[in-house]
């Protein structure tokens, strides 16, 4: 640890900590752009800094958000990323009693004291889990990948079949390029670009960027912004006492459901509100302004972040986008993420450990005060705003590989992805399903090698074979009526 | 609604199909032994039966999980995409500052018909600026174009 907080401490890293943790917010705030995208877009220009710097900067800006989220929800009623979408629920309701500033200062609180316990946790689960994962072969990533690829498409929005259809199709398009064990072309059709396959950037860019500005450039977004002072944004003692035990309770679930893969902030927070509501003794005034509607949601969605860390720095596989985009970016620096990866690269992993403390001392002294500077931003009319929003885009990916083609790409992804989201299918089982398809392919052939032909070798191995029931048990879930439409609340929920 | 799911599982489907076409003419292996066209053949088979399942859903008519939405203005989302894919194409040839500049007038005068001060500062500021910031501070490679800026 000692050589954590070394490295984290260095001018440079605690410097692009700062730009992380400021930009992350910043996008958090304004609607429309988030982690997703805003990471894609830095992600090449990442390549001339140190790893470490790197990480550190990237990761600032995805708990950033977080936090940036839940101003916007807490002020306008509109959640600037889908993790923060419950706080509107009672936070908007206690801006417009006046109690704006406790809702915000309590939210910052949760949030910095979740994140604190989730990076202590993470400090003590990943290198648990990575050493425990060195005995994980080709079935047990297969069960893995196949469990998280199940996970997301069950908790989304529209119905499991399309998801499916988007994951299958992210898995089909990802063949696209160099064949992981053969190494031969498949569907390049002699494009020099094709044969790197299918960008992630590009295609992460295209559904989560673009599509999104161009969504809302068809509607009109309108919100009102809760024009009242914000004074006292200190929570008094009364809030404390209430808010206390909701945000353990927030940290602890949130964290546990960010290990697994899927949508882990928005996840986390529903779970949270929902167990608060239950454990309250007064229930019926959730979503009146009630302060633990908010303290318990946002600390799970910080805890998660740093829960959604672990499968990426132990096992090497993302649970969610973000951390498909994280894996691009250890990639760039020709580091490959594995149950090796603690070993063989201590100082950047402690390193990393090490600035999401000092980020979320940042992100609470930051918070309180750049409130007002926040509530400016989100003045600025969007019709000023969008073009730069794309401008950023269209750099940024241009910016990967100096390719004009992926520009293109970008583009159509958009387009398709804006199409397919008006018809009920998602973006996120898709690209999820384009980064985790090489990973699956490799370990579904070796298991097979392995076993000569045999499936059992899934459901031999323990691990492989809870992992597999887990995601055979959701699938089957998904077909039966009666929990269709509990799936069908639960997702409606986080998804909107 | 019901219309657009159909068209798009169609959709789905032919491409489940072409998918299918191509995977064939790689070479699959045997379940022991699996080669490169393995997994992409059972993939557009996959993708062809869940097709199937989401046309025959909605052409029975059962909606699952439909989040009503506000009709969207097509024809702003339409030149916005004729500006983007405009802006690949000039892109090289005419330089990063030329397009951007162009780039950003055209979204805000033609798109929501901001002002022509307010569209040209912006869109200068934006240019400067991030020719700045991509260009010089994080030195991107940015193309020149014919008029050399």
């Amino acid at each position: 640890m000692g050589l954590g907080f070394s490295v984290a401490l260095e001018p440079t890293n605690l410097l692009f900590c700062f730009i992380g943790v400021f930009v992350g917010t910043f996008i958090g705030v304004l609607p429309g752009l988030g982690p997703i995208a805003t990471i894609a877009l830095l992600l090449p220009l990442t390549f001339k800094m140190a790893p470490a710097t790197a990480i550190i900067m990237l990761a600032g800006i995805y708990y950033g958000a977080m936090y940036g989220g839940s101003t916007t929800s807490i002020l306008v009623n509109i959640p600037g990323e889908a993790a923060s979408v419950v706080t509107c629920l009672d936070g908007y309701q206690m801006a417009r009693q006046g109690r704006a500033g406790p809702a915000l200062g309590i939210s910052a609180f949760g949030s910095f004291i979740a994140g604190t316990f989730g990076v202590v946790a993470l400090m003590f689960f990943a290198p648990v889990l990575g050493a425990a994962a060195l005995r994980f072969g080709p079935p047990e990533y297969f069960a893995l990948t196949f469990l998280g690829l199940t996970l997301v498409s069950y908790l989304s929005r529209g119905s499991v079949p399309r998801a499916f259809l988007m994951a299958i199709l992210g898995l089909l398009l990802g063949t696209i390029g160099m064949d992981p064990i053969s190494g031969e072309e498949r569907f390049t059709y002699g494009s020099l670009t094709l044969g790197d396959g299918l960008g992630l950037v590009p295609a992460a860019m295209g559904l989560f960027g673009i599509a999104e500005v161009l969504e809302n450039l068809g509607k009109t977004l309108r919100g009102e912004v809760y024009e009242t002072e914000i004074k006292g944004l200190l929570p008094n003692r009364k809030d404390w006492k209430e808010s206390f035990w909701p945000i353990v309770r927030g940290s602890i679930v949130g964290f546990f459901i960010g290990i697994l893969p899927g949508p882990s902030g928005a996840m986390s927070s529903f779970a949270s509100y929902a167990m608060e509501k239950r454990l309250s003794r007064h229930p019926e005034k959730f979503g009146t302004g009630v302060i633990e509607g908010v303290a318990g949601p946002e600390s799970a969605n910080n805890a998660a972040t740093a829960g959604a860390f672990i499968p990426l720095l132990s096992l090497g596989i993302p649970g969610n986008i973000v951390m498909a985009l994280f894996v691009g970016a250890l990639m760039i620096h020709g580091i490959q993420p594995g149950p090796l990866f603690i070993r063989n690269y201590p100082e950047l992993f402690w390193g990393v450990v090490a600035s999401m403390y000092v980020g979320n001392a940042m992100l609470l002294v930051l918070n309180l005060p750049l409130i007002g500077i926040w509530v400016k931003v989100l003045k600025i009319p969007y019709a000023i705003l969008y073009p730069l929003i794309f401008l950023f885009c269209l750099i940024g990916v241009y910016s990967l590989n100096n390719n004009v083609v992926e520009i293109f790409i970008m583009v159509i992804f958009g387009f398709i992805g804006l199409l397919l989201r008006r018809v009920g299918f998602e973006g996120a089982p898709f690209l999820l399903a384009l980064v985790l398809g090489p990973i699956m392919e490799s370990s579904l052939r070796q298991s097979l090698l392995i076993s000569r032909g045999s499936f059992a070798i899934f459901f031999s191995r323990p691990v492989a074979a809870v992992l597999m029931l887990l995601s055979l048990t959701c699938l089957v879930t998904s077909l039966i009526p009666a929990f269709k439409t509990k799936r069908e609340e639960l997702a409606a929920r986080i998804g909107n | 609604m019901r219309k657009s799911v159909t068209i798009t599982a169609v959709l789905f489907l032919a491409l489940a199909l072409g998918a299918f076409i191509e995977a064939r003419k790689l070479p699959f292996g045997r379940v022991s032994a699996p080669q490169p066209g393995f997994f992409p053949l059972i993939l557009s088979v996959l993708l062809a039966i869940i097709a199937l399942l989401v046309l025959v859903e909605a052409l029975k008519g059962r909606e699952e999980g439909v989040v009503p939405r506000e009709q969207l203005r097509w024809n702003k989302i339409g030149l916005a995409l004729g500006a983007l894919f405009a802006f690949g194409f000039l892109f090289e040839s005419l330089g990063y500052l030329v397009t951007t500049f162009l780039f950003v007038t055209f979204l805000l005068r033609a798109v929501d018909r901001e002002k022509w001060g307010v569209a040209i500062v912006v869109a200068f500021s934006a240019s400067f600026l991030s020719y700045v910031l991509f260009g010089l501070l994080l030195h991107t490679p940015l193309p020149a174009g014919f008029l050399g800026i």
